[in-house]
């Protein structure tokens, strides 16, 4: 099963924050979702390098989607 | 002629009930990563405080001139421990006799296992590794019957929660009633993959086309998600530290209260970094809990459900040694809105407090119930409302302190029932109706329509709205009784806590408690 890291919250994707190729940890910002008016970041909670965007920049996201996939 | 043998024999017996459910079942158990019963008492309670009671209960063999040639123990162990020196029960699943299902155990045993704490006034641990309830179906076969689904006692097992605490540990794969007797307690806890709960396993979901394992059916990261128990921990070993710690904030029972712990940290301590903890940027999120460690005695935080309901943050801790319940908001959650599950967190920790006589601090940063369809799809008003009903209900001093936001019914929640109640706001908090933002439209549509450029028209108003939006304007009115340095906010706090300490009450909280 990939490893993916997924959407805290619903809301709109308003920007990626790490790059394909990127290695990221546990606490980096992934991305931002606006929800409920506010900016909210999103944080890995594991380790490990993005593979894949999974969401567009705009689109509408919902809690527990993923977001992006980790390298296996 | 003294009554050696007799004891000789009581000490044998003794002896064959350490070995469990035998060597192999024991070496088994081992290597699935598990400790086994006695092992888990021991890792649980302070050294050497354990007193079994029941121990000689099991399933004998005897020859045909009655001597005894084997002895399986009934796979229910309990007795009195202590824990910080404080009394407490214990009853653990031996899940290497008969899987730790109930026809392994004895019926008289089980019922006061989980009854005796109650009568004596003290906590209740369970450590639940086995399936319970009925057994298996084989069972028909020798009974030549069934029977309606009951359990002897369950009314006074359950309402053991509104007497003592109940902390219960899921250490292995736990069904039916197994996995009620987790559920039902004040804290629960299931260790990573060695615990699975679910209403019933694999086998039988597969009769219903699923085929799943059981990790991937009820593994602790499902339902440390969905708030079935409160928190999964790696290891055995940290289910039993946080058991003690958990039990550490309570009394041991309704009649009696809390007891202060001590502490080095200055009730009058300041920090300088709570000045810019809140963004001016109201789209800007901030952590809530360094600001919880930092007003809190030092080392005393203890978050409770931090997988699930994630808006909103409980835990327990303590100010000037007294032991508080802390509910706060976490706005990296939909900027705090409380969700449906926010909401039954919510309840879950107010419903401890009252039952426990615990003090209650709000750290209240709310923008309202989430708002969309997918909040009103989760029932988030119905949810919503029962948490303000558990809030109003609770009549145990509370301090509301107004770090952000507090809109709609959802701000309702910064305060309960209690006439001891008291409120302090940083200064930027802001609170109302509704939002600005949201709110104008609905108010000056004619106004905003009407003009030569509606947005222009908008901007104004807002901005107009906004200067009233100071919480010192409601200050002024006596609308909040005092705006606060957040830099001192850990000096209003323990004030409240020694305020608080001699208004708790003993008694049975005036409402049943339902986990």
């Amino acid at each position: 099963m990939a490893r993916t890291i997924e959407a805290t919250v619903g809301g709109q994707m308003l920007k990626r924050l790490v790059a394909v190729g990127e290695t990221i940890t546990a606490d980096t910002e992934v991305a931002m979702i606006d929800s409920m008016k506010m900016h909210i970041p999103v944080i890995a909670e594991q380790s490990g390098k993005v593979a894949k965007w999974l969401v567009e920049e705009g689109a509408a996201v919902k809690e527990g989607q993923a977001l992006l996939a980790l390298e296996a | 002629m003294t009554w050696k043998p007799e004891l000789d024999d009581i000490a044998h017996r003794r002896k064959l009930a350490e070995n469990l459910g035998g060597a192999d079942k024991v070496a088994r158990h081992r290597s699935n990563g598990k400790l086994t019963v006695r092992e888990r008492i021991d890792g649980l309670v302070d050294p050497g405080s354990f007193a079994e009671i029941g121990g000689l209960s099991g399933f004998p063999e005897y020859d045909a001139t009655g001597r005894l040639i084997g002895f399986t123990p009934a796979n229910v162990v309990c007795g009195r421990g202590q824990i910080d020196g404080r009394n407490v029960f214990i009853t653990g699943d031996d899940f290497t006799v008969r899987g730790g299902a109930n026809d392994g155990g004895l019926r008289d045993k089980f019922k006061f296992a989980e009854t005796e704490a109650r009568r004596w006034r003290m906590p209740l641990v369970r450590l639940v590794d086995g399936t319970g309830g009925g057994g298996s179906v084989k069972h028909l076969e020798t009974l030549g019957r069934t029977y309606l689904p009951d359990v002897p006692d369950m009314t006074e097992i359950l309402d053991a929660m509104s007497e003592v605490p109940v902390v219960a540990l899921g250490l292995g794969s736990v069904a039916g009633m197994g996995a009620a007797r987790v559920c039902a307690s004040h804290y629960s806890m299931m260790a990573k993959g060695t615990s699975q709960l679910f209403a019933a396993g694999p086998p039988v979901v597969a009769r219903i086309g699923e085929t799943v394992d059981k990790e991937q059916l009820g593994g602790s990261s499902i339902h440390a998600k969905n708030g079935t128990i409160d928190d999964e921990v790696a290891s055995e070993a940290e289910a039993f530290a946080r058991a003690r710690q958990f039990l550490s904030y309570l009394p041991s029972s309704v009649h009696q209260l809390a007891p202060r712990g001590g502490t080095s940290d200055p009730s009058d301590r300041s920090d300088a970094k709570l000045l810019n903890a809140v963004p001016r940027d109201a789209r800007q999120v901030y952590r809530m809990r360094p600001i919880l460690q930092s007003v809190l005695d030092a080392g005393s935080w203890f978050e409770i459900g931090k997988g699930w309901g994630r808006s909103v943050i409980c835990g327990l801790g303590r100010l000037d040694g007294w032991p508080v319940a802390i509910l706060a908001s976490d706005p990296y959650h939909y900027g705090g809105a409380w969700t449906a599950d926010a909401c039954r967190k919510a309840i879950r920790l107010v419903d401890l407090a009252e039952t426990f006589h615990l003090p209650v601090v709000h750290f209240v940063d709310i923008p309202g119930f989430l708002i969309g369809t997918e909040a009103e799809r989760s029932g988030v008003m119905r949810y919503g409302t029962q948490a303000l009903t558990a809030i109003r209900q609770s009549r145990v001093p509370w301090c509301a302190m107004m770090v952000r936001k507090a809109f709609g019914m959802a701000g309702l929640s910064q305060r309960n029932g209690a006439e001891a109640f008291v409120r302090y706001a940083w200064p930027s908090a802001q609170w109302g109706s509704l939002p600005i933002a949201g709110g104008v439209d609905a108010a000056y549509r004619a106004v905003i329509e009407a003009a030569p450029d509606p947005a222009a028209k908008r901007a104004e108003i807002e901005a107009r709205l906004e200067a009233f939006q100071a919480p010192v304007r409601t200050a002024e009115a006596f609308g909040v009784e005092d705006i606060i340095d957040p830099r001192e906010t850990r000096r209003y706090l323990t004030q409240f806590a020694n305020m608080a300490a001699p208004l708790r009450a003993v008694g049975r909280p005036n409402f049943g408690y339902r986990p």
